[in-house]
């Protein structure tokens, strides 16, 4: 078989094709990009952000205690923090293939974008699980005790019972994340890590 | 480039699409799929081409890029599983010798599928290497090993 020759007349094009090509406008046409997903999922985010920052704002009108004002305070702060550092990633991460990229280039481009994501995603949760769930203990404990947070904390089964809360909590919140990361990616990681990886295999054994 | 001239190139070149979409697509939808995004984002990326290309280097490098940028599941079909292949890619060749060749590229990685096709495209080793971020000895040598397979698959049927 002459493989050039085969491979060169096959190219015919079918009707699906035809049919596309007949239209004068391709901006209608639906794309399943992955870092188009991922960014919506950033501005996903950062509503979220904003709306629970809200609920943060508004706890101060409701609440007297100066323990969680500091959290609230802090919560607020990095919520600020992650929305900022959302929008630059949002702002910096091109959905669309470049075609003057090489394909090692364009799948590392994709691969990093997911990386940043959730490294950010990391950085947010482990400065604020601790601080929500210390937060939300104190909270509860006054509410539902009756008594002032001097008096609450005062027991120290209550100190023991908090410290206990936020080593539980947040192990149980970073691994969900993580969880619920790879499997909305993990999928796609792999296969372009899989990809890059076969791409580099040339530099790994220069390497060795 | 105008826009009129752009959708006439595109179907002058549209060979180089049906040829990849019809290397990774693993059905009818996946073959949608990637057809409407390759459209797409030639349309949104054309302005982009400056002319110090071939527009067929440019389309390709797109191809590429997007095919392996949107498929999530490897899509390697093993040689002996007609069955297999035959349900997941209902697609009519022009004649047998076509399906044959089709058939024994869609075996090899997804990697080598587009070392092959750039080379049956006339494209060296050199051109290969940029295309896809590798070096000219890695090209070569991957597809050395993807001829032989494939020279191996093609002499037993």
């Amino acid at each position: 078989m002459d493989l050039e020759n085969t491979w060169q007349q096959s190219g015919a094009g079918d009707d699906m094709l035809n049919k596309l090509l007949q239209q004068k406008d391709f901006s209608n046409l639906h794309s399943k990009l992955p870092l188009k997903k991922l960014k919506r999922n950033l501005l996903i985010g950062m509503f979220w952000a904003i709306l629970i920052t809200l609920v943060y704002i508004s706890l101060f009108f409701f609440i007297n205690l100066w323990q969680v004002y500091i959290a609230l305070c802090v919560l607020i702060f990095f919520n600020a923090w992650i929305m900022i550092d959302s929008w630059k990633l949002y702002k910096n991460t091109n959905e669309n293939i470049t075609p003057s990229n090489s394909l090692k280039q364009e799948l590392q481009k994709n691969y990093n974008g997911f990386q940043n994501w959730w490294k950010l995603q990391q950085k947010a949760g482990l400065f604020v699980y601790p601080i929500a769930a210390a937060g939300g203990f104190i909270l509860g404990g006054v509410k539902g005790s009756g008594k002032p947070v001097e008096v609450f904390l005062y027991n120290p089964k209550m100190i023991m019972i908090l410290v206990i809360t936020v080593l539980v909590l947040v192990p149980i919140c970073y691994y969900g994340a993580r969880w619920m990361f790879n499997y909305a990616y993990g999928k796609h990681l792999k296969k372009l890590k899989m990809l890059i990886d076969e791409l580099s295999l040339d530099n790994e054994n220069k390497s060795e | 480039m105008s826009e009129k001239e752009f959708l006439s190139q595109l179907k002058e070149h549209q060979n180089i699409i049906y040829k990849l979409v019809h290397l990774y697509a693993n059905n009818e939808e996946d073959k949608k799929d990637l057809y409407q995004e390759i459209l797409l984002q030639a349309w949104k990326t054309y302005s982009s081409f400056r002319g110090d290309a071939k527009f067929s280097t440019w389309l390709y490098r797109l191809c590429l890029n997007t095919i392996f940028t949107i498929q999530k599941k490897t899509n390697k079909i093993e040689y002996s599983d007609t069955t297999k292949y035959e349900e997941a890619y209902s697609t009519s060749y022009t004649n047998d010798e076509t399906e044959r060749l089709y058939k024994a590229i869609r075996t090899l990685l997804e990697t080598e599928r587009a070392i092959v096709s750039l080379h049956l495209d006339g494209y060296d080793n050199k051109e290969i290497s940029r295309f896809l971020g590798i070096t000219a000895n890695l090209a070569g040598v991957k597809l050395h090993r993807a001829k032989q397979q494939l020279a191996t698959l093609l002499k037993n049927i």
